[in-house]
């Protein structure tokens, strides 16, 4: 199990309750330890682990919720 | 103070923030209970019942907890410079939150306070527990995830400083959230985007609208001298003259008067003496459980808070003619004392 750690940019939420969807979206993902999306910041932090889970659907997860994520450096 | 805005507040913002993630959370939960009904072979298809729990028990302790917001205002706000002062802060977050949700700047978006993540966790496995009371525990525990008006609706229950103003705020805005959640699938699909940013634009106005009465209404129970109520009267004054009519002709002048003190103001609220000789103003409460019944006059530093059925006998000299505003607590209702 590796763990890692992945900072995305998220655009569209429009109020914390947004950002508690997509957390919560994000952690029904198998290989997600955990997700913190910030509605101030616009700015989501994932914990996953790397053999279970890509990136690729770690945004699209997010996509699905309804908001445009891309990693931010 | 218009119960009438803040119902639809949650109205309009109540089909957003609130159903965005609560209304989530509640398919989560009537989903985790047909599985196991159909398990057991005994669903009926029914998510009125589920919804209906959620919703009672929201507004139960939305109410609950609205008048303990009230009554820890009416407690630190005994003095009564403190509670203009929190007025005025309610009045700015409220108009904080509006700014944000009109897009005005990105800065406003640190207006809104989010829950902490543990609290959020342990809600979100609430949703999945198949317990038969787990929809209305929900209901109940989203009082800890409260969206931005959420708090601002909370910040103006504290500046009411009265128990009972302070629950009928929050239980008429969630009551106000309440009809959106039995269409939450049809809305959210049939009206999209569009719909969406129409509606938060709506629920601005209003907050916005919300949080300048509350500043005005500090303004006017601080006896500050530029308000609402002093900026019209000044309109009036100007136009009366300019007709040449008498201008204070409607009420008879009297060194006595009586002020009947009612839920929605004061009757009458105007009244005309002559100065330098002492006034005496006999206030009678009725049902006074507004705040109507913390009776100011600023300029004089009478302060009485009545209760109901009771009358307060008190007497001044004015000494000079003008205007004299009285006005309760929070500035809402007011009068004015005319000395010629």
């Amino acid at each position: 199990m590796k763990i890692k750690n992945l900072k995305l940019k998220i655009s569209g939420m429009h109020c914390s309750s947004c950002a508690m969807n997509i957390d919560f979206d994000l952690e029904d993902l198998d290989g997600i330890t955990s997700a913190k999306t910030s509605y101030a910041k616009e700015v989501c932090e994932v914990d996953f682990d790397e053999e279970k889970v890509k990136v690729e659907d770690i945004i699209s997860s997010v996509e699905k919720t309804g908001y445009k994520a891309s990693p931010s450096l | 103070m218009n119960l009438w805005v803040i119902f639809l507040t949650g109205l309009t913002i109540g089909g957003l923030t609130c159903l965005a993630v609560q209304g989530g959370l509640l398919a989560s939960v009537i989903a985790s209970r047909e599985e196991e009904e159909i398990e057991e072979g005994v669903n009926k298809k029914n998510p009125v019942f589920p919804t209906l729990a959620f919703l009672t028990t929201k507004l139960i302790v939305y109410t609950a907890f609205g008048f303990l917001l009230g009554a820890f205002g009416s407690v630190i706000g005994i003095s009564q410079n403190t509670q203009i002062i929190m007025q005025f802060a309610a009045g700015i977050y409220m108009i904080l939150i509006a700014l944000n949700l009109l897009n005005v700047h990105p800065i406003f978006r640190y207006a809104v306070i989010q829950p902490p993540k543990f609290l959020t966790r342990k809600i979100r496995n609430k949703s999945k527990s198949k317990d038969l009371f787990a929809p209305a525990l929900l209901g109940a525990m989203t009082i800890f995830i409260p969206c931005g008006t959420t708090l601002a609706m909370e910040a103006l229950a504290i500046s009411s400083a009265n128990p009972f103003m302070g629950a009928a705020i929050m239980g008429t805005f969630v009551l106000g959230t309440t009809p959106l959640f039995f269409g939450v699938g049809w809305l959210t699909s049939t009206l999209g985007d569009n719909f969406r940013t129409k509606f938060l634009k709506i629920a601005a106005v209003l907050l916005l609208y919300l949080g300048l009465t509350s500043i005005n209404g500090a303004f006017i129970a601080f006896g500050f001298p530029i308000n609402s109520q002093t900026i019209a009267s000044s309109f009036k004054t100007s136009t009366v003259q300019q007709n040449g009519e008498k201008l204070y002709s409607e009420a008879p002048v009297s060194q006595g008067a009586e002020i009947f003190v009612n839920a929605n103001g004061y009757s009458p609220n105007y009244i005309t003496v002559k100065k330098g000789s002492p006034v005496t103003i006999k206030l009678t409460a009725k049902n006074a459980y507004s705040c109507a019944s913390a009776f100011r006059i600023p300029s004089l530093g009478i302060s009485r808070n009545l209760q109901p059925n009771e009358t307060y006998t008190f007497s001044f000299t004015p000494e000079e003619a003008g205007r004299i505003t009285f006005t309760c607590s929070m500035g809402m209702y007011t009068g004015t004392i005319e000395v010629i």
